[in-house]
Parts: structure tokens; C-alpha cells; sequence
């Protein structure tokens, strides 16, 4: 077992929150949510990011509209639906749930 | 100077590095491999496109006006190779999972009419070639490789593969209708769900559309109709490649574990096996181990090959793996098959020079000769007779002796008035001394008791002598009016027999004779 495995695999589980909650305050195309999950150290590589944007959308919680660019590619911007939203509220919960526990048990 | 090529991703127009190109497209080859038809598969490329053409985009301020290899390196760096990014089994349960939850929350909800019955029909849009595989798939819910591979080996089973396929592509409707779809993925059929299908067709019809514009563009207007013909074609290639490897793997099992009636001899223990042949025709054992090695390579590299060469057709694959292996494969086969060629030259040379003895038996004074023997046929070749003691057999052996059962007899006419009786045994071997020898070793029981002569049903040689056209015949010279008893048949000169002599055995380069008063003839 090696520990970048382990990272590798706590960071997964949190990334699919992570971007729902990108996308709770306002709408955002792959580009720019991919800039917020580098900054943070989410993702190593930007790959990562689509085949989970697809899995989000078909289960509903996230959908789109196209949006032309000027100079660049048409873009396709995201956003949370009603069932998204809820989720994500449901995950925030979960999360504080989360950390209050892990640092209880971090600190015994 | 390097050549560039300009293209189009997404809309906006590059211009790119040849070397660059093959690369990127390299790249989304891979990756459509690593998501394998999985659910939204085309809208992760597609997502994945924008963001090299954002990318390529990004490299490109300023002057530069060219993207070249090393952005493109950079950007699948950003990006992640397709392996390190598509887990396809997890996620692929995971979809499953949530469908499968979800289908059953639609059918609490709609309680007993979402009845969603599966039907199958052939989906030509993922087709290889009519779609039946896919088919197949969609309707119990598997990977179409494995249909696929399942598949295959009906088609090399029995035969009846191809015409079974034939027919389910003539009865299974081909999916038209949204609803089809749906029941062919067995999805329950509700607004919802067509909705969601339309959206799915309008999405692939229109990226399809931009798909044929494009090959349109590149490989002119039928290039896809040209790309099915030639797919069906190389199909149908690789499946008789295939198939004519099965058939040659069996026959060479067939061969190595004997039993295989290949030579009508036998044995203690059976059927002469090609082994065994092979013992009995080689001139030592080395040569036999050599014999084996350069046959196994021939056979083994042929068999394999066909195989290879049908599976990377089959699955189009095509780098220098496959083209290295083909070769290895084909030099293989070129070594094993000129060992093969120089042992036989060998045997043959070993097989050039005849050696013969000529014994006499005895020499008789009677009004009738009679010859008893336990050969129960007999057959007439102008003035040779064949006694053929078992002619099921050419050959039998038994305790390292070699038993062949056809005794010649050729009547003369005597110079006096006794019956002379000769027997004579011919060899082959490279040397005069080597076939000589070998004559002298074939043996065969013959008496003479008085007017009567007793003829034993076969001759023998030992087994280390090797088969080396062994001959064996017996002269008896018949006085003028006298006549001869063959098993209670009547034998006479000149009436029931043209008797006249024809030596025609001149065809040895060189032979040599030892005569039954033990002198040596060379070239007699």
C-alpha cells in the first residue's frame, strides 16, 4: 500500500462535492472550474474532470447550456438542477459530519 | 522546413505541425479505446476536444502561428494520458448501479404499467458490420467483445456461424425508431426516458453529420461507405485466416500423437505414428531430434502465425508489435522449413546406391515343382508374380524387425532340365559396402524338402537398418515341359504366362551383387 494511492483515493471521493459546490454560487464552464481544482490541489491532471462532469450530468444533478466565445471554442457552461442543488446541500452536511469526526479522532 | 497541416477542433481553425497532428490524433484514439463505448463516452471527447482547442488556443498568443510537437506534448501533459484518467470498470458499475436504482424507483413509481419488455434488434450505429454482435449485447447487457469473441469461435466451430449470423441479420429488425431503442436497451418506455433518447439521437446525428462532413472533406464521399466494404472484407480474411490455423493445428496434433493412419503399418502398439516413421527413415537419432525441432518450428510458426495474423486483422491491431512478431513468425517458419528441406536431401543421398545379394535355395530334378505357402493371394504383373501375405499392411513391425509381406516370384525359362531356385534382396544406402550389408540382412524363410518348396508369407529386416527400400524377390527357372504346382494352381512355360525375360532395372547409377558363392559383383 503506498501513500500516494491513499491520496489519491481521499481526493477522489471528495472531488465530485468539490465541484458541485464550484458550481453552487454560480455558473461555470470546465476551464475555470479546472482552474479553481488545480489551485487547490484536487487534480493533477485536467482529464480527470470530464468523465466525472458527464457522470454528474447524467445523474441530473448538473446540466448546461452552449455559449459561443469570441476567439475561442463554443463553451459549455454548467450548473447545479434543483436535484443537484439538494444534493449538494445533503453532502454539505455530510462533509461537516466529516471533518468534525476525522479531527476528533485526529486529535484522541 | 517541416510540413503542416491545418485543422479544424471545435470550430476554430489551426494550423498544425504533421508530426503534431498524428500525436494529438494518436492521443484521441487512445482515449475513445480507454472509454470503450461507455455511457457518455462522445461527450467526454467532445468536452475534451474544447479543451485542447482552448489549449492550442492559449499557446498560440503572440506571433506564434504554428502549433507544434512540444505544445502538443504539454497539453496531454495538462491533460493526463487516457489511462490515467478513465477508470472504465469502476465507473461503468457505478452507472449500472445507478440505473439499475433508478429503474427500480421508476417502477415503484409507476407501478404494474412499466412493463419495459427488451426486444432484440441489430444496432447499426455501433455496428462492425450489421450490427448483430451489438445487438446482442444491448440485449443482455454485455460487453460486446466478449459477444464478439463468442462470436468468433462459432464461426470456427461447426461452420454454420456465418449462415446463423446471415439469418439474424436478415430477421432482426435494425433499431429506426427511438422507441426501438429503448427497447432494445430494455429502458422502460415513458416520456421521460424518450425524451432523454431524442436528445441522445439528435446529439450523435449531429455530431455524426459533422463526422461524414469532415471524412467528406478528407477521404472523399463514400470513404465510409468504402471503410464498411473493406472492414467486411478483412473480416471475412481474418476468420478463414483463422480457421485454416485451427484445421492445421489439428492435423499436426493429429500427427504428433499418432494413431493417424498415415501409412498403412502397423505396429505392437497400432497405427504407425509420424514419429515412428520418422525413426524408421532417418539415418540416425540425431537427425531424428533435429527432424523434430525443424518440424515443430514450420508447423508451430505457420499455425501461429495464421492465428496472430487473423486476430490483429480481427481487432485491428496494427503496430510494430504485431509486425515484429509476424516476421519472427515468418523467419521461423523459413528456418524450420529449410532444416526440414536438408534432412530430406540427406535421407535421399543415403538412398543413392543399391546393393543386392543373390542366394541359391537349391536346384531340383522333378517332372513338377511344388510350392506351398501360407500367402493366401496372389496377383500377376506380366512375368512377376506379387504375393501379397497381408494386404491391409505395407509394413508391420515387431520386435525391431520391419515385416513387409510381398513376395515376387519371377519364373525363367531354365538353360537345363532342372528347376534352379534363387532368392535375391536388394538395399539402398549411400555406400556399395552400407547397401550390401543391408541386403544381406533381410531374411526370409524358405525350404526345400525334396520336389517341394516351403515359402514363408513375409521377409524381415532388423529395424536399426531403416527403411531403405528393402526388395526382396525369388527366381525360379522352369525347364521346358515341366511345369509347377503354386498352392494346387498349375503353373507351365510359355502357356498360362508370358515368360519372357525384360530386365528392366537399369536405372541404378550403381549396384553391386553378392553372388551365392560369396563373390563380389560391382557393376555386373
Amino acid at each position: 500500500m503506498n501513500v500516494e494511492n491513499t491520496q489519491q483515493q481521499m481526493r477522489k471521493g471528495i472531488l465530485e462535492y468539490c465541484i458541485l459546490s464550484i458550481l453552487k454560487s454560480q455558473e461555470q464552464y470546465p476551464s475555470e472550474i479546472l482552474e479553481k481544482l488545480k489551485e487547490a490541489k484536487l487534480i493533477v491532471v485536467e482529464g480527470t474532470l470530464y468523465p466525472l462532469l458527464t457522470r454528474l450530468k447524467n445523474a441530473e444533478l448538473l446540466s448546461y447550456r452552449w455559449e459561443e466565445s469570441t476567439g475561442g471554442p463554443p463553451r459549455k457552461y454548467y450548473s447545479l438542477t434543483d436535484s443537484g442543488k439538494e444534493f449538494t446541500e445533503q453532502l454539505d452536511t455530510t462533509w461537516q459530519e466529516l471533518q468534525t469526526a476525522v479531527e476528533k479522532i485526529i486529535k484522541d | 522546413m517541416k510540413k503542416t497541416i491545418s485543422v479544424n477542433i471545435k470550430g476554430i481553425n489551426f494550423i498544425i505541425e504533421e508530426n503534431a497532428y498524428e500525436r494529438l490524433d494518436n492521443y484521441l484514439v487512445r482515449l475513445r479505446r480507454s472509454l470503450n463505448n461507455q455511457e457518455g463516452s462522445e461527450e467526454i471527447i467532445e468536452d475534451i476536444e474544447i479543451r485542447i482547442a482552448e489549449l492550442c488556443k492559449e499557446k498560440l498568443n503572440g506571433s506564434k502561428e504554428v502549433v507544434e510537437l512540444v505544445d502538443i506534448e504539454s497539453i496531454i501533459e495538462t491533460l493526463g494520458e487516457p489511462e490515467e484518467y478513465v477508470h472504465t470498470d469502476e465507473e461503468t458499475t457505478n452507472q449500472s448501479q445507478s440505473h439499475s436504482q433508478n429503474q427500480s424507483q421508476a417502477g415503484k413509481q409507476e407501478e404494474s404499467d412499466a412493463k419495459h419488455e427488451k426486444r432484440l434488434y441489430r444496432d447499426t450505429e455501433n455496428a462492425q458490420i450489421a450490427g448483430v454482435c451489438q445487438g446482442i449485447a444491448n440485449y443482455f447487457n454485455m460487453d460486446v467483445v466478449i459477444i464478439r469473441i463468442i462470436w468468433v469461435l462459432i464461426f470456427l466451430f461447426g461452420g454454420f456461424g456465418m449462415l446463423l449470423y446471415i439469418i439474424l441479420w436478415i430477421v432482426v429488425p435494425k433499431t429506426n425508431s427511438t422507441i426501438d431503442r429503448l427497447r432494445m436497451k430494455g429502458k422502460p418506455i415513458t416520456v421521460e426516458t424518450v425524451r432523454e433518447e431524442v436528445e441522445n439521437a439528435a446529439d450523435t446525428f449531429r455530431k455524426s453529420t459533422r463526422k461524414f462532413a469532415s471524412q467528406i472533406r478528407e477521404n472523399g464521399p463514400y470513404a465510409k461507405k468504402i471503410n464498411f466494404i473493406g472492414r467486411a472484407v478483412s473480416v471475412a480474411f481474418a476468420l478463414f485466416s483463422i480457421f485454416i490455423g485451427i484445421i492445421s493445428l489439428i492435423a499436426f496434433l493429429a500427427f504428433l500423437v499418432g494413431g493417424f493412419q498415415f501409412i498403412p503399418a502397423k505396429t505392437d502398439s497400432g497405427f504407425l505414428s509420424i514419429s515412428q516413421i520418422g525413426e524408421l527413415a532417418l539415418s540416425s537419432s540425431s537427425d531424428v531430434s533435429t527432424a523434430w525441432i525443424g518440424g515443430s518450428m514450420l508447423a508451430g510458426s505457420v499455425i501461429l502465425f495464421l492465428f496472430l495474423f487473423g486476430f490483429y486483422i480481427l481487432f485491428k491491431l496494427k503496430n510494430k508489435w504485431t509486425r515484429t512478431s509476424l516476421w519472427l513468425l515468418f523467419l521461423t517458419a523459413i528456418v524450420g522449413g529449410v532444416i526440414c528441406i536438408w534432412l530430406g536431401l540427406k535421407t535421399g543421398r543415403d538412398m543413392t546406391i543399391t546393393g543386392e545379394i543373390k542366394r541359391s535355395i537349391g536346384v531340383v530334378s522333378t517332372e513338377q515343382l511344388i510350392i506351398e505357402s501360407d500367402l493366401p493371394q496372389w496377383a500377376n504383373t506380366g512375368n512377376i508374380k506379387v504375393i501379397a501375405g497381408n494386404q491391409d499392411w505395407l509394413m508391420e513391425i515387431k520386435d525391431n524387425r520391419i515385416y513387409n509381406s510381398d513376395i515376387r516370384f519371377k519364373f525363367r525359362e531354365s538353360k537345363d532340365s532342372l528347376f534352379h531356385i534363387h532368392e535375391i534382396a536388394s538395399a539402398k544406402a549411400h555406400t556399395m559396402t552400407a547397401a550390401v550389408k543391408k541386403a544381406k540382412n533381410i531374411h526370409h524363410p524358405m525350404v526345400l524338402i525334396g520336389d517341394s518348396l516351403k515359402v514363408g508369407t513375409s521377409y524381415d529386416y532388423p529395424k536399426s537398418d531403416k527403411f531403405r527400400l528393402q526388395d526382396f524377390y525369388v527366381i525360379i527357372e522352369i525347364p521346358a515341359n515341366k511345369s509347377i504346382l503354386f498352392n494346387g494352381k498349375l503353373i507351365q512355360l510359355g502357356k498360362d504366362y508370358d515368360f519372357e525375360e525384360k530386365e528392366s532395372e537399369n536405372e541404378y547409377t550403381e549396384r553391386g551383387r553378392l553372388r551365392g558363392d560369396g563373390r563380389y559383383e560391382h557393376n555386373y
